[in-house]
């Protein structure tokens, strides 16, 4: 299990705890549920990088206690 | 299904919202609190529902794996009664800085969408071991230093404490004090009463036991038996062998020397007992301290003198022998001394001995010649001082001895010509050697007389050349001469200071004319009948000068004439054209032909002046050596080549003309050689100027000495003879003028 913590800098922030073998999309499933904004609406980036939704989350080596950006499309 | 939960859930909701809103307003209001402001415009309706419906599946699972919804619906039912639990204790997770779920709703969330239910990690197992990043292999837990070290040193000091306790325990005796304390004064006076009794009564015992020794005789028999016993066993036999530490020179023969066995290690593995006198033990020590210190100054030694004496003699060469005393300490020790009883050994000893001596003294025909170099010093810039004495001898000085003769002239007068030598400080004059030492005044007297003599002969020889000399003239003049000859030869002359004195007080013309001084002409007595031949005296400084009143000629005129006066008599005029020139010469109006007015004294007219031995081509060698190859190359030969012309001196006259055929001066000549090298000649400004100095120069030379360039003089001797006056009248106006 790990704990990542997503921030759109405009005033939210979520801790969402995930395993490392779900995927992003899996992630921006668990982001909606917990922000309430709808999952394909939601980019997750690390500074350049968009993270895609079929990939899991050890394969982009997010681990506990990381960063990710929130980002609406 | 899903549109019955759907009912159920909405239904759920409005009753949740109703009974846990005072929470829900208050973790609201919490959150307000820490959060900025701006946010909360962004807290919409929606976000706001989220823990709400997290609340709700968290309640629907309370177990960890529920992933069917069969179950899940079953468990709803039970929803109700877990409700109540709920709202009275809040899940931790929800209270920290971020929206984060737990970990029940999060898998209740996921269980929603389809996912698996999160991955716990299992608690490690309380055995201390952990597993490895892969999970397959225990590891043994790093051991605490820190935790090590304090469990050390408690243990440490709880054995001390132990070990304190049992020394206190071992050495629990009754102090002094607390021992007497214990005895009254009578107890301990009856104590040491029984312990004197006790004495008396073994002394006793032994008396007793004496006695019936002595009246058995046992006594004496065991002394003699104690005595014969120490005589057996150890007499002058068992000494021998035995070793002492000593050369028999260290003992002396005078007097007994006590010896005593050496102290010796206990555990030491030899057991052979060494003789020693402890006086010479520490002579030896102190001799040995003191050749070491020598040694050491030594240092190494290439060729050791001592070492060589000691192969000599059979013994092992040493092998750098001064460090075998810290190899083996007492290696040295072990093989000196002598065995008492081995008469061999000592004679051997004694051999060797006297062969060092001789060794070292060597026999009739050694030399000793030591190898050991000086050692090596820096040399030094200076001069060492014994070199400084060496070089520099004291003269000494003889300032004494003259002085003393000073103080004492020595009495020429009193020395009769060899009777006594003359005592002079530096020449030893031999009596025979000694010429007739003759008187100063006299030897001066006599090159006068000399001088004058020689004068007189001349002068006769001098007039005899205006006549033939006859040939019995001749002879007589040489009768004459021998005569004199002889009579200068017996002539005596009587000398004496005073008459030297007066004579060298210079000329006075009046002296001895009055005839008043009688006594000076007997003085200056020649015998009159001889000297009066001598037609001759001449003037020699004034004195004794004789004019012979018969010859009236002066004495030298002719010569001295000859000498060259710078006044001669002048020309006489009137005998004839010759005379005219010859006068017109003297006076400079005619310049001599060939235009040499002065002849040059050449070198030939001035060898008489030049030095002997001194010529040019000494000046010459020196040159030749000082910058003799090396400035000139190697294509020039010596510079005296030719010897034989060693004295060809030519009389070299540079002159030079120019292409009128003036001579010229040095300098005119410089500059003429001067353009004519360069190929340049001067400016025609600078030559305009010569040729203008040039025409002056011959203007100059062909004007008269006796008239103005106008002729004036001649105008006014033709005027004064017009006039026949010896004047003339001048006047600036015509009619002034008197003609």
């Amino acid at each position: 299990m790990l704990e990542v913590t997503c921030n759109d800098r405009l005033g939210k922030k979520v801790r969402v705890k995930c395993n490392p073998d779900d995927t992003v999309g899996d992630l921006k499933k668990l982001i909606a549920a917990q922000t309430g904004t709808r999952y394909d609406k939601i980019v997750l980036k690390k500074w350049y990088t968009v993270f895609k939704d079929h990939i899991k989350l050890s394969d982009y080596e997010i681990h506990d206690g990381m960063n990710l950006e929130l980002y609406y499309q | 299904m899903g549109s019955k939960k759907h009912k159920k859930e909405s239904k759920k909701r409005k009753h949740r919202s109703r009974s846990r809103s005072p929470l829900d307003g208050e973790e609201r209001e919490r959150k307000r609190h820490r959060k900025h402001k701006d946010r909360k415009k962004d807290r919409s309706p929606d976000v706001e529902e989220v823990p709400v419906d997290s609340h709700l599946e968290r309640e629907a699972e309370p177990s960890p794996a529920p992933s069917s919804s069969s179950s899940a619906r079953r468990h709803e039912g039970r929803d109700k009664s877990q409700e109540s639990e709920r709202d009275s204790s809040p899940t931790p997770a929800s209270g920290s800085a971020q929206e984060s779920l737990s970990i029940e709703e999060t898998n209740k969330l996921r269980a929603k969408l389809g996912l698996k239910p999160l991955e716990v990690p299992e608690k490690p197992a309380d055995d201390g071991k952990f597993k490895d990043d892969l999970g397959e292999f225990y590891h043994v837990p790093a051991s605490n230093i820190a935790a090590q070290k304090k469990a050390d040193k408690l243990r440490e000091k709880l054995a001390e404490r132990r070990d304190k306790r049992d020394i206190d325990n071992k050495l629990q005796t009754s102090l002094l004090a607390e021992g007497s304390d214990d005895e009254d004064a009578s107890a301990w006076v009856r104590k040491t009463r029984d312990m004197e009794k006790q004495k008396q009564e073994a002394a006793k015992r032994a008396a007793l036991l004496d006695e019936m020794d002595e009246v058995f005789g046992v006594g004496a028999l065991v002394a003699d038996d104690q005595h014969r016993d120490r005589q057996e066993a150890y007499h002058q036999e068992h000494l021998k062998g035995l070793r002492v530490a000593h050369t028999l020179d260290a003992l002396p023969e005078e007097r007994e020397t006590v010896l005593t066995l050496a102290d010796k290690e206990v555990l030491a593995d030899d057991d052979e007992d060494v003789l020693v006198n402890v006086n010479i033990v520490d002579d030896e020590k102190y001799k040995k301290n003191i050749e070491e210190r020598k040694k050491a100054r030594t240092g190494y030694q290439a060729y050791d003198e001592e070492a060589d004496i000691q192969a000599a003699l059979g013994y092992s060469r040493p092998v750098l022998a001064k460090y075998d005393d810290e190899i083996e300490p007492s290696k040295g020790d072990k093989t000196r001394g002598f065995f008492i009883g081995d008469e061999d050994a000592l004679m051997e000893q004694k051999l060797k001995d006297m062969m060092r001596a001789e060794l070292i003294a060597g026999g009739p025909d050694k030399v000793l010649e030591s190898l050991q170099s000086t050692g090596l010093r820096p040399a030094s810039d200076y001069l060492q001082p014994d070199e400084l004495q060496a070089r520099f001898k004291k003269v000494k000085k003889k300032g004494k001895i003259r002085k003393k003769a000073k103080q004492e002239p020595i009495d020429v007068e009193e020395h009769e010509a060899g009777s006594v030598p003359l005592d002079t400080d530096d020449t030893e004059i031999s009596q025979e050697v000694t010429a007739p030492v003759l008187d100063e005044d006299e030897v001066e007297v006599d090159t006068e007389l000399q001088a004058a003599l020689h004068r007189a002969r001349r002068l006769r020889q001098g007039g005899d050349q205006h006549r033939t000399p006859k040939l019995e003239e001749i002879l007589q003049q040489i009768k004459e001469e021998k005569t004199e000859e002889s009579q200068e030869a017996g002539g005596s002359m009587v000398l004496d200071a005073t008459a030297e004195f007066c004579r060298t007080l210079g000329d006075i013309p009046t002296y001895g004319l009055a005839g008043n001084r009688e006594h000076t002409a007997e003085i200056m007595d020649f015998d009159r009948e001889e000297a009066e031949p001598e037609p001759e005296s001449g003037a020699s400084g004034g004195a004794w000068s004789r004019v012979d009143v018969r010859t009236d000629r002066p004495a030298d005129l002719e010569h001295e004439g000859a000498s060259g006066a710078g006044l001669e008599a002048e020309p006489a005029l009137g005998a004839g054209v010759a005379g005219a020139l010859r006068l017109a010469l003297s006076k400079g109006y005619l310049e001599r032909d060939g235009a040499l007015p002065a002849p040059r004294p050449t070198r030939s007219s001035l060898a008489a002046l030049a030095a002997l031995h001194y010529s040019i081509e000494d000046k010459t060698y020196g040159e030749d050596d000082k910058y003799g190859r090396r400035e000139r190359g190697g294509h020039s030969g010596p510079l005296s080549e030719f010897r034989e012309k060693s004295d060809f001196r030519p009389d070299i006259k540079l002159e030079y003309v120019d292409d009128d055929g003036r001579p010229l001066c040095p300098k005119e000549a410089f500059r003429y050689l001067s353009h004519k090298f360069h190929g340049k000649g001067p400016g025609k400004n600078k030559q305009e100027k010569r040729i203008k100095k040039a025409v002056q120069e011959g203007l100059m030379k062909k004007m008269s000495s006796t008239d103005t360039p106008l002729n004036t003089l001649q105008m006014l001797q033709q005027k004064q003879r017009e006039t026949q006056s010896p004047f003339v009248v001048l006047s600036g106006a015509k009619r002034d003028a008197p003609n």
